[in-house]
């Protein structure tokens, strides 16, 4: 440090030492714009654009890091026929959820109609016409879909896996049917009950003389078990406690459709509730839970492996 | 200085005046008038007999103990009210009712608020707002607990201080003498002061022998003042029969009854006008209050348009609610101010270790931006004084000195001795005892007869001593001012003859007088006689009262010269400062002459420079032809300082790079100050006695005599120099420099991970993808992983220049610059984001989500009744499912910052050099990056701990996608400091200061 270097310390800089008298907003004023260098916010123009230029280039050269690191990483990673993680890997983990139709509104679970009154279920019809018609869209174009022969719920794999099974709506569900509204019509409402598809899932089975995901439903309080009536599933299965001889009826998901490994025109198979004597002006809780399954984890808490919704037909 | 007393405050009055003109702050114009009350006390006047009866005491009993303790129980204890002593809950309340806890506490109410509208629309409302909003009170809480802990424990260490020194009196109580404490003292007492005592009350003296006080803690004087039990003058401090609080004993003894006690006292009021003037705030609490406002204003405006904007595009109430909380939440780094303390307390430890104690922590970082130092004489102690070696003369200086060494200390060094007595007798005894040996035992030989004592009416003392020799019983001896002692001589002793003095011999005597003052010495001459036998027999009645012996024709023996040499350090700390750009104002009682010579010695005015007078000097013209404006140095007087205007004397400062101001009354202490403040400039003060506490309070850091220093100076200095050394400043305005750069570094990594918190809100809203990053997992960064990190850059080394740059100007170089903001956000904030995004692409995309199929699902996607969500391979997926894949990138996205977090660390550390030349030996950091990952890896894999977090665990490759992201932010900030350490020096506008990062 030389002895210039210390004198020029205390050279007192105009700014810092004349307390500016115009007032704060004039001040800003005059740093937005100063008249006389033509400084813009304490910049010149050129400044600014050479700044302008530095941050272009800057965003740019991120930009392309981003989707280059991204393009590497879809095209050079993951494969378009299957999920990068699947099986126990995938946060999935192998527990299909159950999902119902209809649901026209996806912050409510409440089934509420009118028998009889078509402008009070137009809506629920039409959730269920939807998924309808992506079974029927599939029976328009059978030319792209390889159907797999063996479908019915006692055949065991041919070792075609790629194959699908073709799901025959109106055979399957007979009772509901757009030609009858899905039973919403005649006061004996339809709800379409689905599995989540999930890649490579397969069924185990608990009990191996019905091999399927089984559904039962029922009143989630007693009131609703006394108001829920008759429920028919479609398709069904019966099956007979061992131990105490009881026969009871489950819906199935019929094995022969799974694995799901994302075949083209695969449809997954639904089961169909069929509500034949519902009390009408109550609201009934229904809580429809998957059993058969050893590889399903139900929990009530987080409602895995079941469905859950609320229904109320007035009449 | 025998005018300094009326002097004082008159100025006072004057400085009034000068303030007056520019408008003063509130409060400031009662000074005046309070110290004219001061002036109406009547105790002195009072009859003493009246007084006794008044107080219901007595002289030969004292008060009896129980009305003692009545009266203690009545009006308190002897002791000043500290100032600012605010209730507690009011302190914590100020914590958390400022700043971001403020805004968090608003972000609180409103998840509360959502929460209960949730409650009441749903049968089951879920419990995220509700557990968000407890979570932010908490967070509350605990900063704002955790600060006020803080400025608690900084509080302490001024308080031990302060209670290492009791105070006793010595006390007359029924009947019997008994040491109190001085805080137990009352009206009525009758106590007992001998010299070195601390005066422990406002006294009137009932009797005294020999007792002088010393004022100058009051007055600014340093001439001990005699005090008796006559009253001499209307105006208290004037009367010699009122010996005031805290003031010094220096001389004799005295029994007095206490007439005043704590605040009541003439010490206490001064100290309340002092606690009076508003405290200023901190420069760093100014920098931390902008900083506020900045990230407050930007949350605000943000969540206020992504507010209005939800609205717009028909989101629900509900949900545009939960945005604001989110953005709000984001902006704020909620673990800065938390930082910040810890910054400033690790500092204050590391200062307090080199003798710098501060009473708040904001003080290190104002001792840091210090441009102007006030300082008096910079640590003087006394020392010998140099003169030839006459036996003549040091008989005579052996017997004048008036001092005495304190018992029990005979084994100590000479010099370290304790002396009863002032400054001057001191060195004098001293330098006996170290040149010739035995004065005690000498003085014993001799004893004094009779004594002249010292006035500054007559400026000499004189003493009859015996002494047998040469047909004389007894020895006059004399010292005092020179030209007086030469005045009363008819005769010299030259080279062991006597000699008649004459004109030449004058003239020597004068230049050797002048060349002494010169230096800065304060010079003494001494003279004797002996006393013939023929006249003074054994028997003689020496009277000092009708002085029945001669004091002219006396024989001159010489001149003993005395300094104060400023410590060895001072110099050189003197000289740091300057090239530090600080400037030292030396303002001082002394004369212009002394002062000038110790301004010379201790480098405040350098050998380069000049004054108008050495230029006038140099030119052969009168100094007042020379233009002022030439002179870089200056020596003003405080007589010309009270004619000058505030504009001239901030042209004086302006102008002048170095200062030196003599005889100056304390009040003129203020006034410098004052300017200096009007000019801009970070003002630091020092100074030991209580009139300084005004002066201290005003600076911007006062600071405090640990040792010299009165109990007010320390209670109203911001730091105290436990070994009164001035070089410590200067270490501590390197520590508080460093500390400032290792903020600004600290703010810039924490701001930095704020960006992309934001863009996760704003990306949720705009482009309505699955939320990135939760609120929660935004609070675990910036309250657990980001700390210590941040405060770990706070042991980061100076650069090298620290101590070589200009200090900081307040107004320019701010805390948080456009430059660190552009800096934090725009660039390596933004680097982060993308790394984040990447990283949240990828583990949504390996879990079947690609990324084009997230954009616009995020309303189907929160929606609980929706449970079979399809992927982008068809698979189907619950609510339960889509959140605990949501969690997990939440978690990923976590850990991408704390990866990246780490190279921006790296980043931060230094500000122009390279991460290479820099080299990772600050271990603190290098630790703190163990720390942070660990504390990660526990946050996201410890069970309960994650789901209470709302995290998930994660496999090991998604802590990869962030890492090229993080080295991308390394490479970026080398190339950005390589170009800026090649960029060609000198060009002060070059367009790529944009780049610094603050």
């Amino acid at each position: 440090m030389t002895e210039d270097n210390q004198h020029e310390a205390f050279v007192p800089e105009p700014e810092f030492e004349e307390p500016s008298k115009v007032s704060r907003c004039a001040a800003f004023l005059h740093f937005l714009y100063n008249k006389q260098t033509g400084k813009v916010m304490g910049r010149s123009g050129m400044s600014w654009l050479k700044i302008l230029i530095f941050y272009t280039i800057f965003y740019s050269c991120l930009a392309g890091f981003f989707v280059g690191m991204l393009s590497v990483f879809m095209y050079g990673v993951l494969v378009d026929n299957q999920p990068h993680r699947t099986g126990d890997n995938s946060l999935l983990q192998m527990n299909p959820g159950l999902g119902f139709r209809p649901q026209p509104d996806m912050s409510s679970t409440l089934i509420e109609f009118t028998a009889g009154k078509p402008g009070s279920y137009a809506r629920l019809v039409a959730n269920i016409q939807e998924l309808f018609d992506t079974y029927k869209r599939i029976e328009l174009k059978p030319e792209q879909v390889h159907v797999r022969a063996g479908c019915q719920p006692d055949s065991k794999p041919d070792g075609q896996p790629f194959k699908v099974c073709k799901f025959n709506w109106t055979r399957e569900l007979p009772d509901c049917l757009p030609a009858n509204d899905f039973g919403y019509a005649s006061g004996q409402p339809c709800v379409v009950l689905k599995l989540n598809k999930i890649f490579g899932w397969l069924p185990d089975p608990v009990d191996e003389r019905a091999p399927h995901a089984l559904v039962e439903c029922h009143g989630e309080n007693p009131a609703d078990t006394e108001s829920i009536g008759d429920v028919a599933y479609q398709p069904s299965v019966s099956l007979e406690n061992n131990a105490t001889g009881e026969v009871t009826t489950y819906g199935f998901f019929n094995q022969a459709f799974y694995p799901y490994l994302k075949q083209i025109g695969y449809r997954a198979p639904l089961v169909a509730l069929k509500f034949n004597n519902l009390r009408p002006n109550t609201l009934v809780m229904v809580e429809c839970v998957l059993r058969n399954l050893r590889n399903s984890q139900y929990s009530k808490v987080d409602r895995e492996a079941m469905a859950r919704f609320e229904i109320l037909m007035k009449k | 200085m025998d005018d300094g007393r009326d002097n004082s405050f008159r100025q006072a009055v004057r400085a009034e005046t000068l303030r007056g003109e520019k408008g003063s702050r509130t409060g400031r114009p009662h000074r005046t008038d309070d110290l004219r009350q001061e002036f109406e006390m009547d105790e002195h006047r009072m009859d003493l007999a009246a007084l006794m009866d008044y107080m219901q005491s007595s002289e030969s009993h004292g008060l009896p103990q129980e009305d003692a303790d009545a009266r203690l129980a009545q009006e308190g204890p002897n002791e000043l009210t500290p100032p600012s002593a605010a209730p507690q809950w009011v302190q914590i309340a100020k914590t958390v009712f400022s700043g971001f806890s403020l805004l968090l506490l608003i972000g609180a109410i409103l998840c509360f608020i959502a929460y209960g509208v949730e409650f009441g629309a749903y049968e089951s409302p879920p419990a995220d707002n509700l557990y968000i909003g407890i979570v932010l009170v908490v967070v509350v809480a605990v900063t704002g607990g955790f600060s006020y802990y803080q400025e608690h424990q900084s509080a302490q260490i001024i308080d031990k201080f302060k209670e290492s020194l009791p105070q006793q009196a010595l006390v007359l109580r029924d009947g019997e003498k008994r040491r109190v404490l001085t805080s137990k003292l009352v009206r009525g007492d009758i106590v007992e002061i001998n010299a070195g005592d601390q005066v422990p009350a406002d006294v009137r003296i009932i009797n005294a022998q020999r007792f002088k006080v010393d004022n100058s803690c009051l007055t600014g004087e340093s001439d001990p003042q005699v005090r008796s039990r006559e009253y001499t003058s209307e105006n208290p401090l004037e009367t010699e029969n009122l010996a005031f609080f805290s003031t010094y004993a220096v001389e004799g003894n005295c029994i007095g009854i206490v007439i005043r006690t704590g605040d009541a006292t003439l010490i206490g009021r001064i100290a309340n006008l002092a606690s009076g003037l508003d405290a200023r705030q901190t420069p760093i609490g100014r920098e931390i209050e902008r900083f506020i406002n900045i990230v407050t204003v930007i949350a605000v405006l943000m969540g206020a348009a992504f507010f209005i904007a939800s609205f717009a595009m028909q989101y629900d109430w509900l949900d545009s609610i939960i945005f604001l909380i989110g953005i709000i939440v984001a902006n704020i780094p909620e673990g800065l101010l938390a930082t910040v303390t810890v910054c400033l307390t690790l500092t204050a430890q590391r200062m307090a270790s080199k003798n710098c104690f501060v009473r708040n922590l904001e003080a290190v970082e104002t001792l840091g931006a210090t441009s102007v130092i006030c300082s008096d004489k910079t640590g003087a102690a006394p020392a010998p004084p140099q003169s030839p070696d006459w036996v003549a003369l040091s008989r005579c200086a052996m017997l004048c000195s008036r001092a005495e060494f304190k018992a029990g200390e005979e084994e100590k060094p000479i010099l370290q001795r304790d002396c009863i007595g002032d400054a001057s007798e001191s060195a004098l005894l001293k330098y006996m005892e170290w040149c010739v040996g035995g004065v005690p035992e000498f003085r014993r030989q001799h004893p004094k007869i009779c004594e002249v004592p010292f006035s500054s009416a007559n400026k000499f003392q004189a003493s009859v001593h015996v002494m047998r020799e040469r047909g004389s019983n007894f020895l006059l001896v004399m010292k005092g001012a020179p030209e007086i002692i030469f005045d009363r001589c008819s005769h010299l002793l030259v080279d062991g003859r006597e000699v008649q003095t004459s004109d030449q011999w004058r003239r020597s005597f004068l230049a050797a007088y002048n060349e002494l003052g010169g230096q800065g010495e304060r010079v003494l001459g001494f003279c004797d006689l002996r006393l013939s036998a023929d006249e003074f027999d054994e028997r003689y009645e020496f009277n000092a009262e009708e002085v029945n012996f001669p004091l002219m024709g006396l024989r001159f023996l010489g001149l003993i010269s005395m300094i104060d040499p400023p410590r060895a350090s001072v110099p050189d700390a003197v000289q740091k400062c300057r090239s530090a750009g600080i400037k030292v104002i030396m303002v001082t009682g002394d004369h212009p002459i002394t002062a000038k010579a110790i301004a010379r010695h201790v480098d405040i005015i350098s050998s380069r420079s000049k004054t108008a007078e050495d230029i006038a000097l140099e030119r052969g013209v009168d100094p007042s032809h020379v233009d002022p404006r030439e002179a870089d140095a200056c020596v003003v007087h405080g007589s010309d300082l009270a004619e000058m205007t505030s504009g001239q004397l901030d042209e004086l400062v302006r102008t002048h790079r170095e200062l030196v101001f003599a005889r100056t009354t304390p009040q003129q202490k203020l006034v410098i100050v004052e300017s200096c403040q009007r000019l801009g400039h970070v003002v630091a003060v020092t100074g030991d006695g209580v009139s300084d506490s005004p002066a201290l309070r005003q600076a911007d850091i006062g600071i405090a005599m640990g040792l010299a220093g009165s109990d007010i100076s320390k209670q109203v200095a911001d730091m105290v120099l436990a070994d009164d050394n001035f070089a410590s400043i200067v270490t501590g305005i390197e520590e508080g420099r460093i500390l400032f750069d290792n903020l600004k570094k600290s703010i810039a990594y924490t701001l930095t991970s704020n960006m992309p918190e934001v863009i996760c809100f704003l990306s949720f809203l705009v482009v309505s993808i699955p939320l990135p990053l939760g609120t929660i997992t935004i609070l675990c960064i910036d309250l657990g992983t980001d700390l210590a990190p941040a405060v770990s850059l706070a042991y980061e080394e100076a650069e090298s220049d620290i101590m070589r740059r200009d200090p900081r100007n307040p107004r320019r170089d701010r805390l948080v610059s456009e430059r660190l903001l552009s800096s934090a956000f725009a660039r390596i904030g933004i680097l982060q984001a993308a790394g984040g995004f990447f990283t949240y692409f990828v583990v949504l995309s390996e879990n079947g989500f690609w990324p084009r199929r997230l954009f616009g699902i995020r309303r189907v996607w929160d929606s609980e009744g929706i449970v079979d969500l399809e992927d982008s391979y068809g698979q189907e997926w619950s609510y339960y499912q889509r959140k605990r894949l949501e969690y997990t990138a939440h978690s990923a996205f976590f850990a991408s910052i704390v990866v990246m977090q780490w190279a921006n660390l790296l980043a931060c550390k230094t500000r122009s050099n390279s991460l290479l030349q820099q080299g990772m030996w600050n271990h603190f950091l290098s630790f703190s990056l163990l720390f942070e990952t660990g504390l990660a890896i526990v946050m996201v894999y410890v069970p309960y701990l994650n789901q209470a977090l709302q995290m998930q665990p994660l496999r090991f490759t998604w802590w990869l996608p962030a890492m090229p992201f993080g080295f991308l932010i390394l490479m970026y900030d080398e190339i950005r400091k390589l170009v800026l350490r090649l960029r060609p020096s000198g060009v002060k506008n070059n367009w790529l200061d944009f780049l610094e990062s603050f």
